[in-house]
């Protein structure tokens, strides 16, 4: 199944969920997208930069003794009043991303659960 | 005539403040006699009373503000709306249409900014609106200042996090001097956390361009149990420890109810 497959479905199969991509944060970069509508660059570069930034504030070097080491750094939720947005990494150092935009009042929960699959599948067709 | 003094300070809340706008409210206008307060010094608070002031007039009133003294400006209200605000050392033009709220808003600011003690003295207008003076509401000019968005998005989410959280931390300005509660094991980490999340630890900042004055946040899982909610608006903030479920849960349900 391609990248862009796996980005289909979980959209399609996530109630809410109106935008997903896959990034590179060591790039800063969205290779890869899946929406009904055609999605400028711009939005998909300032995801990008959401995730950056999202994730450096859970850091690996920053992990506090009472958070697992397997969840603590691989997932932040980004959200404000209108939408979610998902952002899910294999583990705490990879540098492939998984971005899952929710539109606002729907479950986060689901997503980042079936975000956190999409990612575990991807790295393990890439390993 | 009698003159009945009317002296509930400007930042009384709750039953007192009631007590007050009931007396007023009941009382002929022509026994209504000067009210004067001093405002508070912090500029936030200051517009808070302005606002509050303006909200409680019906008939037309005419408000003098001094800064130490001497006359900074004169507000005109009636109806709980803003007729007109006149900075004695700035006259301008007065503004009409689309720009109104914004223009009132900008010169409250003026005045909420100047240093010095300020003091609110309001009697009744003599001269009487004209019906086509373009006016502005206290609901148009707190959207126009981002007061009521900033005050209800943060405190709303503070509220509906409160009940569930396993710890919390929530601050106005530094996290380091918010109102901590809950298990005390987890308030060195919702702070550093916190001064992650504003950009002040030192390391690469979190600076996120927040838009258009509205709260933003951000959920970390720190296991399969628990989540990190870290969220601001302005000055105010919120961290939390939550159940995991019921953390990403009110965050839906903060969303809906906004």
């Amino acid at each position: 199944m391609t990248i862009k497959a796996q980005l289909d479905q979980l959209r399609e199969t996530s109630f809410g969920c109106v935008l997903t991509a896959f990034g590179d944060l060591s790039s800063g970069l969205i290779l890869r997208s899946s929406s009904e509508t055609p999605v400028p660059r711009e939005v998909l570069d300032a995801l990008c930069d959401d995730a950056t930034r999202s994730l450096a504030v859970a850091s690996r070097h920053t992990r506090p003794d009472a958070t697992a080491a397997s969840v603590y750094g691989t997932s932040v939720v980004s959200f404000t009043a209108q939408r979610s947005h998902v952002f899910v990494r294999h583990d705490p150092e990879a540098g492939d991303l998984i971005c899952a935009v929710i539109e606002k009042a729907q479950a986060i929960a689901p997503v980042l659960q079936s975000a956190r699959e999409t990612a575990a599948r991807i790295a393990e067709a890439g390993s | 005539m009698t003159q009945v003094a009317l002296s509930t300070p400007l930042s009384a809340s709750g039953p007192a403040r009631l007590d007050g706008l009931l007396r007023r409210f009941a009382t002929p206008a022509g026994r209504l006699a000067r009210r004067s307060a001093t405002l508070p010094d912090d500029p936030r608070a200051r517009l808070d009373a302005l606002l509050q002031e303006i909200d409680e007039i019906m008939l037309p009133r005419r408000i003098e503000l001094r800064i130490d003294g001497k006359t900074l400006a004169h507000l005109s209200a009636y109806s709980r709306r803003l007729a007109s605000v006149e900075i004695v050392a700035r006259p301008g033009s007065r503004p009409t249409g689309e720009t109104i709220a914004s223009d009132f808003a900008d010169r409250l600011l003026e005045i909420a900014a100047t240093p010095g003690t300020l003091t609110c003295r309001s009697a009744r207008h003599q001269n009487r609106p004209r019906a086509n003076d373009s006016t502005c509401s206290v609901g148009a000019l707190k959207a126009a200042l981002g007061f009521d968005v900033q005050r209800s998005e943060i405190v709303r989410l503070t509220e509906i996090m409160t009940p569930i959280a396993i710890a919390k931390l929530d601050w106005v300005g530094d996290p380091g001097q918010g109102q901590f509660s809950g298990e005390g094991a987890w308030r060195q980490m919702l702070e550093q956390h916190a001064l992650i999340f504003l950009g002040r630890a030192g390391r690469k900042t979190f600076n996120r361009q927040a838009g258009a004055g509205r709260a933003e946040g951000i959920a970390i899982p720190l296991s399969a149990e628990t989540i990190i909610v870290l969220a601001r608006l302005s000055d105010r903030g919120l961290a939390a420890i939550l159940p995991y479920e019921a953390g990403l849960k009110a965050i839906a349900f903060w969303q809906a109810a906004g």
